[in-house]
């Protein structure tokens, strides 16, 4: 008998077998099959994840890589991980040559220069912007604009101390809100404007000092900020691309912000509100019945003032006339007008919705910030000392694909000029200026613990001391510099990404980019995109621990079922194999037939679930996975996910059912083969 | 020697104010009315002032200022003079309001009453009068001893409807002179937020008042939330003369600024 006869043997035995204990096969199989499918269609789809998010961070933030100094206190994470203005990574200390270094090796295509920091942008109220608007007009004596706002203001005054009236009957003690009446209705009054004239700045300090505080309190911006070279960073971030407005022009400075953000935090309170319920209502919901919807309502209600502010004089009538149109019934002035009209239901919201955006919405400031403000960014530097800058804001951007996704509407984007002045790291001379005026005052450091032995435990009748003999305080103006930090590479940088060319045959990895950093020891660490993208790039981790795990259960569960399947088919064959071994058959080739019968139902099973599993994916991949939550947009990289597979993943998946099946089966096969040949003539119990 | 001392000392101040002779509420308020009486000066002021903040694990916060305060109309003016790079910037107080300016993008904004001067632990009314009387109700706690000096423990609560930027307050106030000595500032929860304390005090005569006007010479002050930072205060070159009226206005500063 031939190798080749004896294979035939082996393979015509195995397939009778498998037909021959069909539960056994159906079994064994059936699990296998199921293993396939879930090693098929979760690889297939941890990979596109992982792909998906790969593609959102590199190509929107991160770079294939980032770089920070070596000795930084905390971790860089590219979106943020921890509380405002937590993070410190220190300063690249030679960003210049660093990026000379990175861009001489093949594959590197840029080094964009980069730098974190969190920053406020305080907004006052719609009557300190009124108020500042008035100064200014006083100041260039604009007497037109001097009068609209104050027409603007004595409306505001109005509705203020109808405010309060309502409040002064509810008070025991209405003293305050007395004075505060007083202060809104001289206001009112032709006369306080006549004053105002005659003396701009008493008339505008007492607006500023005791009506400007009547108002809302004005909300702050909290803005996470990534300082970069504008030009380079959309050069190399394909996925980034402006919505509106324009970018920056080269060596302005100047900021963009997300859509995402612009149209959620920085837009009309009611307008939003709008959208809001609009939204809701097309993924289903209604006002009849969502309690949340129905409190959006009531608070578009509440905020009306927030539009009826800004309304001007001259244009208040029409808007009063538009809004009837669809209000049949309603009286009184604007304010009650728009009271009942902001009251919608689920009849009448698309048409308010529709007469909202067009009789009120061109004539209000639909955005808190418009696009071409100047507006004024707030930070603390590493020192703790308050910087500010003015930046113009000239637009908005989103991360295609990304539009949705909350954690990358976070960061928003400012020249590095702008960045360094808000960052402010402090030079050796201004250090030194410091420690003169220290030096000069000869102030001595006293410890907490030891303050009240080191304060007073001199002689009692040292406390009151005279005057020194001192210079009178000169009365010269204060000298200062505003020294404006560099745009170019010279300035501090942060961290910088490293953007790789896909199109070069280099492949680097990060160790590469590493040692030649080490070899010229520059001071910095590298790190891939997943470390840098901090909790994002943990999520993958996360997501691939999680469905290994679960199928090591599933293929754990998997060898046992089989390993007892076979187990007990050994022992219902063991006549069988009794004979075998009597009729002259080797133990080894009794581990073969065993094997083999093994062999093909993994393989048959491997195939078909892997077949399946393939028609799963094509099934996702054409339909495509929706992102029903926020975080998944950012995770498919988009508003769906379309798998796709590989033939190595697929290849990779029969095989691993094919190994498992084998270990599984191995055990009990080495049991058949071990049965002796007086077994198959001892007569059955 | 020193512990007979003090011994003496405690018999002193046990004779002086004995436990049982609490004073009543009236008393307790005018002794908050003296301790404001003592540093008010009917007509202007006018200060250097050394300002620095230590925090644990950062950079030291340095400033030099000067401080212009008129107490009848409730006005005060702090300039930044030095570092250069902050100078320039301001706070201007009107009535109940407190304006911080920043030449470096010329805009006002307005602030409260818990703004942290410069970004130090100390605030407005550290630069400001005194008004303990009119902003808080005294209660007495005890007679006892702040290191060689024995003091009249009081506590503070707000009065209501009155902005502070302390709810709750303690002081120490030096039994022989009146002057304050210690603050301790609370949280409503009763958190303890801060300690000050006061331990020199300078003696002018003021032409205005007819009498001496008291400042402190140098406060300092311990933030206890954030352990570690505290805020050095020193008072230099006290002036009591006359100040011009332009002198408290945005135009005023926003021109010594340009």
């Amino acid at each position: 008998m031939t190798r080749l006869d004896r294979i035939a043997l082996l393979l015509w035995m195995g397939v009778r077998n498998v037909f021959a204990h069909k539960v056994k096969s159906l079994l064994v199989g059936g699990i296998l099959f199921f293993g396939t499918v879930l090693i098929v269609v979760g690889g297939s789809l941890l990979g596109s994840v992982q792909a998906s998010m790969e593609r959102s961070v590199t190509s929107s933030l991160s770079g294939h890589a980032q770089v920070y100094a070596k000795d930084a206190k905390d971790a860089l994470s590219l979106f943020p991980s921890g509380p405002m203005g937590s993070m410190d990574v220190g300063e690249i200390p030679d960003f210049h040559a660093v990026r000379e270094t990175l861009v001489a090796m093949p594959g590197v295509l840029d080094v964009v220069p980069m730098g974190i920091l969190d920053a406020i942008v305080l907004q006052g109220t719609e009557l300190d912007r009124l108020l500042d608007r008035l100064r200014d007009a006083v100041a260039g004596g604009r007497s037109d604009e001097v009068s609209l706002l104050t027409w603007e203001l004595q409306n505001i005054a109005s509705g203020l101390e109808r405010d309060l009236l309502a409040v002064r009957t509810a008070s025991a003690d209405p003293s305050k809100e007395d004075a505060e009446i007083a202060d809104l209705r001289r206001v009112q009054d032709p006369a306080f404007w006549a004053d105002l004239a005659a003396d701009p700045e008493s008339g505008l300090t007492f607006l500023e000092s005791r009506v400007a505080p009547l108002g809302s309190d004005g909300k702050a911006l909290y803005l996470r900020l990534i300082g970069t070279d504008l030009s380079r960073f959309e050069a190399n971030f394909d996925r980034f691309r402006i919505v509106d407005g324009s970018r920056v022009p080269a060596g302005s400075p100047g900021l963009l912000v997300t859509k995402r953000f612009y149209e959620t935090q920085v837009k009309n309170a009611v307008a939003r509100g709008f959208d809001t319920i609009r939204e809701a209502r097309r993924a289903g919901r209604t006002l009849a019945e969502d309690p949340l919807l129905q409190e959006e309502v009531r608070r578009n209600v509440r905020q009306r003032r927030r539009v009826l502010y800004q309304i001007r004089p001259d244009e208040a009538e029409a808007v009063r006339a538009e809004l009837l149109e669809v209000l049949p019934g309603a009286s009184g002035d604007l304010d009650a007008i728009l009271e009942t009209f902001l009251q919608v239901d689920d009849a009448n919201f698309e048409v308010r919705h529709e007469v909202f955006y067009r009789a009120i919405a061109p004539r209000i400031r639909l955005y808190d910030l418009a696009i071409g403000d100047t507006i004024t960014l707030r930070s603390f530097t590493r020192s703790g000392y308050a910087r500010a800058a003015n930046v113009t804001l000239y637009g908005t951007f989103e991360f295609q694909g990304l539009e949705r996704a909350d954690l990358t509407s976070v960061n928003h984007l400012v020249d590095l000029t702008t960045f360094r002045s808000l960052y402010g790291s402090m030079s050796a001379g201004q250090q030194a200026e410091l420690a003169d005026i220290r030096a000069s005052v000869g102030v001595d450091d006293v410890a907490r613990d030891e303050a009240e032995a080191a304060l007073f435990g001199g002689d009692p009748n040292d406390l009151v001391v005279a005057p020194e003999a001192e210079a009178a305080p000169t009365d010269t103006p204060p000298t200062w510099v505003r020294d404006v930090p560099p745009a170019s590479d010279d300035g501090p940088v942060l961290n910088a990404a490293v953007v790789l060319d896909p199109g070069s045959s280099e492949r680097l990895s990060v160790s590469d980019l590493q040692a030649e950093l080490d070899a010229r020891d520059l001071g910095v660490q590298v790190v891939d995109w997943k470390r840098a993208a901090g909790l994002i790039g943990q999520l993958v981790t996360v997501l691939q621990v999680v469905l290994w795990v679960g199928v090591a259960i599933v293929f754990i569960v998997a060898m046992a079922i089989v390993n007892n399947t076979m187990m007990m088919s050994v022992m219902e064959r063991v006549q069988e194999v009794g004979t075998l071994r009597a009729i002259g058959t080797q133990r080894r080739a009794v581990v073969g037939i065993f094997l083999v019968e093994t062999a093909i139902l993994g393989l048959v099973a491997g195939v078909a679930g892997a077949g399946v599993g393939l028609a799963l994916v094509a099934g996702l991949h054409a339909v495509g996975i929706p992102a029903v939550a926020d975080i998944l947009v950012l995770v498919f990289a988009g508003p769906s996910l379309h798998p796709t597979l590989s033939l190595a993943g697929l290849v990779e998946g029969i095989l691993l059912v094919l190994v498992v099946a084998l270990v599984s089966a191995f055990q009990p096969t080495l049991l058949a083969a071990r049965t002796s040949p007086a077994v198959a003539m001892s007569p059955k119990e | 020697m020193s512990r007979l001392l003090a011994l003496a000392a405690l018999l002193l101040a046990a004779v002086s104010f004995p436990a049982a002779a609490q004073p009543s509420a009236d008393a307790l308020v005018a002794r908050l009315r003296t301790v404001d009486e003592r540093q008010r000066n009917s007509g202007d002021f006018q200060a250097r002032v050394y300002l620095e903040q230590n925090e644990k694990g950062k950079a030291d916060l340095v400033y030099e200022a000067e401080v212009y305060r008129r107490d009848d109309s409730d006005k005060l003016v702090i300039l930044f003079t030095r570092p250069q790079a902050e100078a320039g910037k301001g706070y201007l107080r009107i009535d109940a309001n407190l304006f911080v300016y920043d030449p470096t993008v010329g805009r006002w904004e307005r602030r409260t009453e818990r703004e942290r001067i410069g970004g130090t632990s100390s605030n407005r009314a550290d630069f400001d009068e005194s008004r303990l009387a009119d902003e808080y109700a005294p209660a007495f706690v005890g007679n006892e001893m702040l290191g060689r000096f024995p003091v009249e423990r009081l506590r503070l609560t707000a009065r209501p409807g009155v902005d502070v930027a302390y709810p709750v307050v303690e002081l120490w106030l030096d039994q022989a002179t009146g002057n304050l000595l210690k603050r301790q500032d609370f949280a409503l929860s009763g958190r303890l937020l801060r300690t000050t304390y006061y331990p020199q005090w300078i003696k002018v005569f003021s032409p205005s008042k007819q009498s001496d006007v008291y400042y402190p010479k140098e406060i300092r002050i311990f933030d206890e939330v954030e352990k570690g930072t505290n805020t050095t205060i020193v008072f230099q070159e006290v002036k009591l003369d006359p100040l011009q009226d332009s002198l408290f206005t945005k135009a005023w500063l926003e021109a010594k600024s340009r």
